[in-house]
């Protein structure tokens, strides 16, 4: 499927602010599921940028403005083409549970076990995932498992949660936003020791005002598989992958500092139109 | 990368630009007295003083020396390490600055300095110097050029190497401007001079070949020196590498290359001057400079090199000291993943 994204931030300062220093996840990465075709980033007021790859491979742009402005623009033009490619299918059973361990040996999981700032793995939510997986010994109908009960456990309500909600408030008031669905089942694959790690894209919907997020699982013997529990369904080329990382901490389209006065706005415009071809 | 690294790459090529424009300005003036029939203390000093007042050291000289003879200029502006503007303070001086970021200049760049550092401070300086003053200065400049050389050819492209550029052409703009503005007391204070006599054109090749100007000149404009032809050669010409105007220009790109920004566009004051600077060369004509008075131009044109040169401090390498105020740093609003 071939995509054109345009994903414009603005932002608008009561009085001029200096020294602005940012870094951006706004790069899709390219591979098997996806090519990006073209893209274009663009900052107002211009100013250098620069990029480097930090350590999930993501490649983060980073500019600073140190003179005065009173609004800054980020904007992003991005043309992709997202491709099938066939996951595990819903009745498989690939891998037993205790596969794992063997596993994490391999490949990069270690950090994907671990509790990170948004999501814990606190006995409670321990306590929760071995509920929601039953009698499972097979680590894909395991998640499968999960991802139901994120789905069913959490009610998807905008504005109910904000940027920085951490997990066990998440749990404590049952609903949010697919930040929060997609943190929700990072904390419980690792609580049972499955690796899972965050990702952060586009979902080409009708309506899509800001990005996506779903998670991947570490299944022995096949690799990363993506799951969405907003949705509770596997990830097809709808989806437009950006970024990966532990929790939105590590993939925030957006992030900086700036020396000045708090009153400001932010305006998010996110467009995806699928192109002929 | 760290702005006192930034500095210390800045002066470490103006220090050695400054270096090899002593040596050129002191060689083709003495060589200049040699065609000179006679020569009484009054012409000596008229000859003299104009080079000492260009590195603008005329008064700590008349302290510390009599006559304004040969030996007695060039030993204040070679070998004093009192005068900071002398060959032997401005070479400690780029070494000191390279010392401190040896990290970034290659080891061919510190070797060769090093080893011109410890050829200033040994006899062996004196004894050339006794010997053949143009061999000491040939020694001098060909120094220097190989260090132009090395950081062309071996220092990586970098940030860092922008700024030494910016530090070779600002110092090398400001000497030829010195020493185009050696004869100004020949000409009259405003137009062009009317007739020049066989001592005025000796005295303004002189100048070109202190530029080593004088075989691209003989291309350009035939073998008759004329103050508006030099002038305009090395004020505006656009083609001769230590012309005032090719300066500029390499000194706007070494910014704009520093900063990213366009061209056409600044993003801070030392590429707002020097970009005005290059525009104002790049439209001017020999008979405006004339008419405002070549010394005049010159003044003004230095004026604006320090300025720029002052203004590029500010931006990257002094950080004005804040109090604050109702300031704080505050973190980006950042954007919730919610489709």
């Amino acid at each position: 499927m071939k995509l054109e994204i345009l994903h414009r931030t603005h932002y608008a300062y009561a009085a001029p602010v200096r020294e602005s220093y940012n870094e951006l996840h706004l790069q899709p990465v390219s591979n098997e599921q996806q090519t990006v075709d073209s893209f274009l980033l663009k900052i107002l007021p211009s100013t250098r940028l620069k990029h480097y790859h930090d350590f999930y491979s993501n490649c983060v742009h980073h500019f600073d403005l140190p003179e005065p402005h009173s609004t800054l623009t980020i904007e992003s033009n991005l043309r992709v083409t997202t491709h099938k490619i066939a996951g595990l299918p819903p009745e498989a059973r690939p891998a037993a549970a205790d596969q794992l361990k063997e596993a994490l040996q391999v490949g990069r999981c270690y950090d994907f076990i671990q509790a990170s700032r948004y999501v814990d793995t606190s006995p409670e939510v321990w306590r929760l995932a071995v509920d929601a997986i039953g009698d499972e010994r097979d680590v894909w109908q395991q998640s499968l498992r999960l991802m139901a009960f994120v789905h069913s456990h959490i009610t998807y309500q905008s504005n109910s949660t904000q940027v920085h909600t951490h997990t066990r408030e998440v749990l404590a008031q049952r609903r949010g936003v697919c930040q929060d669905f997609s943190h929700l089942m990072l904390s419980l694959c690792r609580s049972l020791k499955i690796p899972a790690l965050y990702v952060s894209g586009y979902l080409a919907t009708e309506i899509a005002s800001a990005t996506h997020a779903w998670m991947e699982v570490f299944i022995p013997g096949h690799g990363w598989q993506p799951l969405d529990p907003t949705h509770n369904c596997q990830p097809d080329e709808t989806y437009v992958k950006i970024a990966v990382g532990r929790d939105y901490a590590d993939v925030a389209p957006i992030r900086g500092s700036y020396k000045g006065t708090t009153e400001r706005t932010m305006d998010v415009t996110v467009r995806i139109e699928r192109l002929p071809g | 990368m760290l702005s006192r690294v930034a500095s210390s790459l800045y002066w470490m090529s103006r220090y050695i630009e400054r270096a090899e424009n002593v040596a050129r300005l002191l060689d083709v003036n003495l060589q200049l007295l040699l065609d000179f029939r006679s020569l009484d203390d009054e012409k000596l000093r008229a000859h003299w003083m104009p080079i000492v007042q260009t590195t603008g050291d005329q008064e700590s000289f008349v302290q510390q020396h009599q006559r304004a003879t040969a030996a007695a200029v060039a030993d204040f502006m070679v070998f004093r390490q009192e005068n900071p503007n002398s060959i032997v303070s401005s070479i400690c001086q780029a070494r000191e600055n390279a010392r401190m970021v040896r990290d970034q200049i290659t080891i061919e760049m510190w070797e060769e300095l090093n080893r011109l550092y410890l050829f200033m401070l040994s006899p062996q300086a004196r004894q050339r110097w006794q010997d053949s003053p143009t061999d000491f200065f040939n020694e001098i400049k060909a120094g220097s050029l190989q260090l132009v050389g090395l950081s062309y050819a071996t220092h990586i492209h970098n940030e860092g190497w922008w700024f030494s550029e910016a530090g070779r052409f600002i110092e090398r703009a400001d000497k030829t401007s010195r020493i185009l503005d050696l004869r100004y007391h020949t000409l009259p204070a405003r137009g062009l001079p009317k007739v020049v006599n066989q001592t005025d054109a000796l005295e303004w090749s002189a100048v070109l070949r202190s530029c080593s100007g004088w075989d691209a000149f003989k291309s350009s404009y035939g073998a008759e020196v004329h103050p508006r032809h030099v002038a305009e050669f090395l004020l505006l010409n656009e083609d001769f590498p230590r012309s005032i105007r090719f300066c500029v220009e390499r000194l706007n790109d070494a910014l704009r290359k520093i900063s990213g920004v366009s061209d056409r566009r600044f993003s801070n004051d030392a590429e707002k001057l020097c970009g005005r600077l290059a525009a104002e060369l790049q439209f001017a004509t020999v008979e405006e400079v004339f008419n405002a008075g070549l010394h005049d131009y010159i003044d003004q044109i230095q004026l604006k090199l320090n300025q720029i040169g002052n203004e590029l401090f500010k931006v990257y390498i002094f950080h004005a000291f804040d109090p604050g105020g109702a300031e704080h740093f505050v973190q980006q609003e950042e954007q919730q993943q919610q489709a």
